[in-house]
């Protein structure tokens, strides 16, 4: 048993990365946030990112400190992607900071939509 | 003593990609994505840990530390895989630091970046022709996971994504001089439908053996021209990706491939003598051609592996494309986007592609007067 598995762990585990990512392909048409499932360029999306903490619209300069992204940019993942990092942040970093956010955004020149921290 | 230093020393040198672990094309293709990492400026680019996928990375006290960490393996792996270190291991490392960094920081996800990650990781897990096997999966798993998701997406199939992004985004000059001539949402919707078959049309003929081949040039052609329409190489991964393909090469054993020059002829000579510097895997021997005054003779032949026989253009690139040294300038060259201007490095890769494209070969050498409409290897004899 030993054996086969001194043998075998290392095509065992190439297998393992590549069926992980067939796992995430499936996964994906559950998730909108489509991480690992090779779905690049999927779509288009332009959005903008206003935060206000204490009253006061942050800047160009503090917005990309605080979330690592621009205040307005395009991005060919999902729009979750951009909508999860500002979630994440909201709810561990800047859990007392007590801030609005609004990310308008449109995907594929669709209509403009809106999504608000806190989430309703 | 002395003699076995330098032996020693020279099995470390980056251009050679024999007598190691690795199959020399899987070495050659993880060397060449790490200098496309570098080159696209990935050891500065590794973060630290930040929004991460796993929280486990916030628990760690020093972030500042844990991208060192990274970074150190990251760069020690690509360095023992560069110098043939330990290469299996070194790109393991190398791979992981990738993956890792983006479980540790959100931000740091691209598809590219992913890509990567796994074929280094896939490296570092080759064992036997197995592990082969399982980097050419890595290709099936990629193209079908990108043709579903695009089938499934609505704005793909009738054309509001293609019109929005190159009409609209990118004010795409090729894309915007065709549309008007055609009827509304044609153009883009074609563009969608024939991205979405050719990426079906990948999964099959890079999983079947017989159909490799055409399954590799028509995806370099495709991701070529969708650099063209886009205006842009997303980052790293169309550069990594072409010299990736090299996973799905048949690399011949060294010295078993034999060049055949015509020594009367300077630039063959020339040639030969180039071309015997940079092999430094001593993968072709070379040897002089025995010409029958009555036909021309062909210049240079080259018989590589199974018996093929190039001759011409064909053997040319044959054997430039055996000479790990050759692909070192050129994968520069394709992830130099960001430092040449784009219209003059897209004519280069272009120039590149189509010099390499078996198709030219094949043109060439039916419209070269020397080569007459026979069989060339009737025209002269290899001389062992």
């Amino acid at each position: 048993m030993m054996r086969l598995v001194q043998r075998n762990w290392r095509p065992a585990l190439a297998a393992g990365l590549v069926l992980f990512q067939v796992v995430m392909i499936v996964h994906a048409r559950f998730d909108p946030r489509r991480y690992f499932c090779w779905a690049p360029h999927d779509a288009q999306n332009e959005y903008g990112i206003e935060v206000r903490v204490g009253g006061r619209v942050l800047s160009r300069e503090e917005t990309w400190a605080r979330y690592r992204d621009p205040l307005q940019g395009l991005d060919p993942r999902s729009i979750e992607h951009v909508l999860l990092m500002v979630r994440q942040h909201e709810r561990t970093y800047g859990k007392n900071d007590g801030a609005l956010v609004r990310v308008t955004y449109r995907t594929n020149g669709g209509p403009w939509r809106e999504w608000n921290w806190p989430e309703p | 003593m002395e003699l076995a230093r330098t032996m020693s020393l020279a099995r470390h040198n980056p251009l050679r990609c024999a007598g190691t672990a690795l199959p020399p094309n899987l070495l050659l293709a993880a060397k060449l994505v790490f200098l496309c990492l570098v080159l696209k400026g990935y050891v500065r680019a590794i973060p630290e840990p930040f929004l991460p996928m796993l929280s486990l990375f916030d628990q760690l006290p020093r972030p500042d530390l844990v991208r060192l960490g990274l970074q150190t393996m990251f760069v020690t792996g690509g360095l023992a895989v560069w110098f043939n270190l330990a290469p299996r291991l070194g790109a393991f490392a190398a791979g992981a630091a990738l993956l890792l960094a983006i479980l540790g920081a959100r931000t740091f996800y691209t598809n590219g970046t992913f890509f990567c990650a796994a074929l280094l990781m896939l490296t570092g897990l080759y064992q036997d022709r197995r592990g082969l096997w399982l980097l050419r999966a890595q290709f099936v798993v990629m193209y079908f996971g990108s043709a579903l998701n695009k089938l499934l997406e609505p704005d793909w199939r009738d054309g509001r994504y293609f019109d929005h992004w190159l009409g609209t985004l990118q004010g795409s000059v090729l894309y915007d001089w065709v549309d008007p001539f055609l009827p509304p949402l044609f153009l883009a919707t074609a563009l969608g439908w024939s991205v979405i078959a050719g990426e079906f049309f990948l999964v099959i003929a890079l999983a079947v053996p017989r159909l490799q081949r055409a399954g590799v040039w028509t995806a370099i052609v495709m991701h070529t021209v969708s650099v063209t329409l886009a205006q842009q190489d997303f980052s790293v991964f169309f550069s990594a990706l072409l010299v990736s393909f090299l996973v799905f090469a048949e690399w011949p054993l060294p010295g078993t491939v034999a060049g055949y020059v015509e020594a009367r002829r300077a630039a063959e000579k020339w040639f030969e003598r180039f071309a015997s510097r940079l092999d430094l895997d001593g993968m072709i021997r070379w040897m002089p051609l025995n010409v029958n005054a009555a036909r021309p003779p062909h210049p240079r032949l080259v018989f590589g592996p199974r018996g093929r026989v190039y001759h011409g253009l064909a053997a040319l690139n044959a054997t430039l494309l055996l000479l790990p040294a050759v692909y070192y300038p050129l994968t520069a060259l394709v992830a130099a986007s960001h430092v040449i201007p784009y219209k003059l490095w897209l004519a280069a890769v272009w120039c590149l592609v189509l010099w390499f494209f078996p198709a030219t070969s094949w043109l060439a050498s039916r419209r070269s007067p020397r080569t007459g409409a026979g069989n060339p290897d009737a025209t002269c004899t290899p001389q062992a």
